[in-house]
């Protein structure tokens, strides 16, 4: 079914990860995220570290399909 | 064609009327039209992240998702599992400028952003969209039942809309979220049952894993094959398409965040749904087909069954009577969750961007009388539509044309309204109306799609089709603001992400928002006094870190009621009595639902 693994994942996560990072500067550039506050801190590390989340279970499951 | 036994066919009835009892049993806390579209925005994050999930699992989701599971394998997920990207727009941007500026659609918000013949535009698409889509799940549910039930398709389609009517006419978006609630709960534990006791009927966790092929467990599909199932056209057509119509354009969605007590509880519910509820609903919607798979390759299953039907072969296979009819009242609750909440949504634009601009100025009992006349006539038009969408080759067809024929011109003009503030007012017109017609064209000749097309066959079209629809309306909308002028700032104050802290101030009637310190909870008891808002100590104030003039947010101690019990009311000056005791009024207290023998909390919204 599927020719190249990792090709869906690459395209996924690199065309998906520009949308996911320039949602977050663009918030940062107009003031919306102030990195200096601490509750905006801790909302970047939520997305990013959800962005990771889904970013391992698929990595993982691509390697332990054994395709 | 598989039929229920009668304990199982008991168990759905029962089903149906105790939903339709939840829902009517809700309809007492409705008391204006605030409340019946949007809940009072009084609800915890916790409460909207569960009604979303049956939101979520559309009508289709157990029978088009364990198809393709069992087609595809664990690639049936990919939809899933993609909403991640949008987090940052959403909750970053696009929540808190609706929250805040106080739209009640996304009509009104082109209007605001703006023109009223972009609303127009808008109010014709989104209700051409919501009907449709209310037409093509109330098809759903008769072709469901039709299958496991042998009920008449038309028959189950008045019979549900009735239901759904019902209820919402009693209780509008409160009945909403608590029925969906009960649903989700109901939904995700079928999702487990079915799993576990198919498992176990398999014979364990390994006998099923090594039962697969490796191509079976990858979680994406082939980047360009099978073209019907491309991971590369699912994803434009699903992480960006449906994503983005769900969560920014989708009135019944984006009236479950305007629901909550405030924009973090938002962001908080988003994150629930979208890292927790999300892979669970992934399971619980897949695994019927990958149990089939597994079963059809240890033998237990003939290799003829139809795919369309595994779902209901793996239920009936696993489950004794009665846990069938749970599995079927599981499936009811999918379909009747996205029925009520379209209904809902149809009704919300019909009154706030039809009959308001029609009449305005009225008592606010005539709009609630035509929220629910509106809701009963959505219901009707959406059975009057089964028919059409009966004529498609298949509900993914009808369902697929539809969507990618709508969404992209309506997702381009949100996307530029809010995130760019040079995009203009002719320019989002253009997107609107150029860019549908772009996508009727492409549906009309597909060979346009082809320099898009990533080398996916032409059968893969419908799902690319949605590059090719933001390429199109981003074009039109970039290349037409461009040619034309932009609004000033001051006239976008609180409508684009530039300025968000504006619309925080009309949030607060024009005082300094207070939001960057949030503070602690403070518990009390209620005293009922002669204000206009609602007294605290000092102390609790200070505890707070919340000033005169700052709204707060008060509710019943006990957090399972999810804000059912709750108001929200500017702050006034400190009063000097005992630090347990929260001043309101009687009036404040009843629209609160809010007793004064009863503990309560409080705590800074803004």
């Amino acid at each position: 079914m599927t020719e190249l693994p990792w090709l869906p994942f690459i395209y996924q996560y690199s065309i998906g990860g520009i949308v996911f990072a320039w949602g977050i500067l663009l918030a940062v550039r107009k003031k919306v995220l102030v990195p200096s506050v601490r509750q905006d801190r801790v909302t970047i590390v939520q997305l990013v570290s959800g962005f990771f989340f889904f970013f391992a279970i698929h990595a993982i499951l691509i390697l332990i399909s054994g395709a | 064609m598989l039929r229920g036994t009668t304990i199982d066919i008991v168990i759905i009835v029962v089903y149906f009327f105790a939903i339709l009892a939840f829902g009517t049993w809700f309809g007492r806390y409705v008391k204006t039209t605030r409340d019946f579209f949007f809940g009072g925005q009084r609800f915890s994050w916790w409460l909207i992240a569960f009604s979303c999930v049956a939101t979520l699992v559309g009508s289709y989701s157990f029978i088009k998702y364990s198809a393709a599971g069992y087609r595809y394998g664990i690639s049936s997920t990919m939809t899933y599992l993609n909403d991640w990207f949008i987090a940052p727009l959403f909750v970053l941007g696009w929540l808190p400028i609706i929250y805040f500026s106080r739209v009640t659609s996304i009509p009104e918000y082109f209007e605001k952003r703006f023109d009223r013949k972009t609303r127009i535009a808008g109010v014709f698409v989104l209700l051409v969209y919501l009907t449709g889509y209310i037409g093509i799940n109330l098809y759903t549910i008769g072709v469901a039942f039709n299958s496991m039930m042998g009920w008449d398709i038309m028959t189950t389609a008045v019979v549900i809309s009735i239901i759904c009517a019902i209820y919402m006419h009693a209780g509008g978006q409160t009945s909403v979220i608590m029925t969906d609630l009960a649903q989700s709960v109901v939904l995700l534990i079928t999702g487990v049952v079915i799993f576990v006791l198919g498992i176990s009927y398999i014979g364990g966790l390994d006998t099923f894993w090594s039962s697969l092929s490796p191509s079976f467990k990858l979680p994406f599909s082939g980047f360009r094959t099978p073209p019907e199932f491309n991971s590369v056209g699912i994803f434009w057509q699903d992480a960006f398409g449906s994503s983005i119509a769900f969560y920014f354009m989708n009135q019944g969605v984006l009236m479950r965040f305007m629901s909550v007590k405030s924009p973090r509880e938002g962001k908080k519910a988003f994150f629930m749904v979208v890292l927790l509820f999300m892979p669970l609903a992934a399971l619980a919607v897949s695994n019927a087909g990958w149990l089939g798979r597994s079963m059809v390759n240890l033998g237990i299953i003939p290799a003829s069954v139809n795919p369309n039907h595994i779902f209901v072969e793996v239920a009936n296979r696993i489950a004794v009577p009665g846990v069938f009819g749970f599995i079927m009242a599981a499936l009811t609750a999918a379909l009747m969750s996205t029925v009520d909440t379209l209904i809902n949504a149809v009704s919300a634009i019909s009154v706030n961007d039809v009959v308001r601009n029609i009449a305005p100025g009225r008592d606010d009992s005539y709009y609630l009388k035509w929220a629910r006349i509106t809701a009963i006539l959505a219901a009707v038009v959406g059975v009057v539509l089964v028919p059409l969408f009966m004529s498609f080759k298949s509900i993914y067809v009808a369902h697929g044309t539809f969507i990618a024929a709508v969404t992209p011109p309506m997702i381009i003009t949100i996307i530029l309204g809010a995130f760019w503030k040079r995009f203009t007012t002719t320019a989002a017109f253009s997107t609107l109306i150029a860019g549908s017609i772009m996508m009727v064209i492409s549906i009309a000749w597909p060979s346009i799609i082809s320099p898009f097309d990533h080398g996916v066959a032409l059968e893969g079209y419908k799902y690319i089709r949605a590059f090719y629809g933001f390429i199109v309306c981003s074009a039109i909308g970039v290349g037409v603001s461009f040619m034309t002028a932009p609004r000033s700032a001051n006239e976008l104050s609180g409508l684009v992400i530039d300025s968000i802290e504006d619309a925080k101030r009309y949030f607060k009637g024009g005082a300094e928002p207070n939001d960057r310190e949030p503070g602690k909870k403070v518990s009390g008891v209620i005293q009922l006094e002669n204000i206009d808002g609602l007294r605290l100590s000092a102390r609790a104030m200070d505890r707070l870190k919340a000033g005169e003039g700052d709204i707060l947010y008060i509710s019943d101690a006990r957090w399972w009621l999810g804000g059912i019990f709750s108001a929200r009311l500017h702050a006034l000056k400190p009063h000097d009595l005992d630090d347990s005791l929260v001043l309101i009024s009687r009036e404040n207290a009843s629209e609160g639902n809010l007793r004064p023998e009863r503990p309560v909390r409080v705590e800074k919204i803004l």
